[in-house]
């Protein structure tokens, strides 16, 4: 009985052990390809038409979808905030809730949480399968480096669009909470955007924009990284596509914590 | 020196081992045959000595430099003389089958526009793939697959190239072609070259040397006649059962139908 304990007790051990190694091992890699990932990136040549086609795919091809969830949560926002506000008969704060909400904190992470879901869930997919297709195998038989040509496009198409995509999230919203506000509820829209000028600063606006640029070095980090470390199967470019978008999310939120904590 | 020694490499994944103990030399401009039954490592051959595994024990040396001691630099230099014809292809899908062979010329040696386009209609010519430049990887078929992904692999002008199955998934005709055409390059480009095929007895016919690789080994190696004399039952086996093994197979096939 004690021996079958022991055993019991060493089997538990050593998967712990081994889900212990693993995840260290999985937390080197990662930060081993975001080195890799600055370098290439921060050295030339950078490959300009692939630059293009990730700003047009991660930017350009995000606008609607930025433009259709800002403007809801923006008038959302306004509608929850005036039933609120009202009660303390506050209601002429309306702008700065809105605009201060979005701008610091909404605007950021759901246009980063749609990007990751539309953009990241892409490129890990795509990069997977030309895992799997051996292409990035090929690439570096030819002696060149994959990441200028897969890795650091995405990054700087990232570190452009995000920001702008944030940007365009947040005057949607703003505009969104204008209607819900200013036409609905009839909050007067010189007090609507009187306030919101009163109350947001700049380094709201540039904390804001800190936080666009980060997510989308995460969203691009993570997602490229899924799909080069993917299993050469259709399953494994699945499976790496889901992750892509898992630890994206949960990092955005977590790493939005910090982020939050350091710049307000 | 021979250009290629492997000695004594093994390799083992998630503890399970596929390589125990494979030496293998290869000399400038002959043509071997690996050969081996599916899942012995032959690929995973190939991929050592094109430096995209490493050896658990061990060493692969290209034209006298051991692969595991080079700097990432250093590897990338090596790899430029080596061309690795994939078992599919490996084109890139985005980009037509010109830009798909011009690609590593763009890249790498920094042509100008005209003399990239000289070299890639030399090359696409030469594999009979005139008029498909415009084409796209989905639009061609297996066999011209493996002609684009070749011709990819010998506009470099490499010193060893790496056939990983060539004629993999193609009807024996297309497959002969394949490997008349991959003859006739050899011959003309004077690269050396390691091939990895089950089309066995039409291989045999245009290598100029096979090993056979068995339980992590190589177990022979000779010149083509050596081979088909040998009596050893393994060899024996591999060489005159493949009639056996396609009626073996077609036969269980038919059975599940």
């Amino acid at each position: 009985m004690p021996d079958q304990y022991q055993n019991f007790v060493l089997a538990r051990v050593q998967l712990f052990g081994r889900w212990l190694r693993r995840g260290v091992e999985a937390i080197g890699a990662m930060s081993l390809f975001f080195i890799e990932m600055v370098m290439v990136t921060a050295t030339p040549p950078w490959k300009l038409r692939s630059i293009l086609y990730r700003i047009s795919f991660i930017g350009f091809q995000s606008l609607i979808v930025i433009m259709l969830t800002g403007i809801f949560t923006g008038m959302v926002l306004a509608l929850q905030g005036y039933q609120a506000l009202s009660r303390f008969g506050s209601d002429a704060f309306l702008g700065p809730l809105v605009g201060l909400s979005l701008i610091r904190e909404l605007g950021p992470v759901i246009a980063a949480l749609m990007v990751t879901g539309r953009a990241g869930s892409a490129i890990a997919a795509e990069i997977g399968v030309m895992r799997t297709g051996e292409q990035i195998d090929a690439i570096e038989l030819m002696g060149l480096n994959p990441f200028r040509y897969l890795v650091s496009p995405c990054l700087i198409a990232s570190l452009i669009c995000m920001p702008l995509l944030v940007a365009l999230f947040d005057a949607i919203g703003i505009f969104g909470g204008y209607l819900v506000g200013v036409r609905m509820l009839d909050v007067s829209a010189g007090t609507y955007f009187g306030e919101m000028v009163s109350y947001v600063e700049m380094s709201d606006i540039l904390g804001g924009m800190y936080k666009a640029i980060s997510f989308g070095v995460i969203i691009t980090w993570v997602s490229c990284y899924k799909g080069f470390n993917s299993a050469r199967t259709s399953e494994g470019v699945s499976k790496a596509t889901t992750e892509a978008v898992v630890i994206s999310s949960v990092l955005i939120l977590v790493w939005d914590y910090f982020m939050t904590l350091l710049l307000f | 020196m021979s250009f290629i020694e492997l000695q004594n490499i093994a390799k083992a994944f998630d503890g399970v081992p596929v390589l125990r103990s494979v030496s293998l030399t290869v000399e400038r401009g002959e043509l071997l045959l690996l050969m081996g039954r599916s899942g012995e490592g032959k690929s995973v051959t190939l991929k050592h000595i094109a430096g995209l595994l490493l050896p658990d024990h061990g060493s692969v040396r290209v034209d006298g430099k051991d692969l595991s001691s080079l700097s990432r630099r250093e590897l990338r230099q090596v790899r430029m003389r080596l061309g690795f014809v994939f078992q599919g292809g490996a084109l890139f899908d985005s980009l037509t089958i010109f830009d798909n062979v011009a690609f590593p010329l763009r890249e790498k040696l920094k042509l100008s526009e005209r003399e990239v386009k000289a070299r890639v209609l030399e090359q696409l010519s030469l594999v009979s793939l005139t008029g498909a430049e415009q084409k796209l990887p989905s639009q061609l078929s297996g066999g011209m697959l493996k002609r684009a992904a070749l011709a990819r692999t010998l506009v470099m002008e490499p010193e060893l190239v790496l056939f990983d199955e060539p004629t993999t998934g193609l009807d024996p005709i297309i497959a002969r072609s394949i490997l008349k055409l991959i003859r006739d390059c050899q011959q003309r480009l004077g690269f050396a070259g390691i091939m990895i095929t089950h089309h066995i007895q039409e291989s045999l016919a245009i290598a100029t040397r096979a090993a056979i690789l068995h339980e992590g080994r190589i177990l022979i190696t000779g010149k083509p006649e050596e081979l088909r004399r040998s009596d050893e039952p393994f060899v024996r086996e591999l060489l005159d059962g493949q009639v056996t093994q396609i009626t073996a197979e077609a036969v269980a096939t038919y059975s599940t139908e």
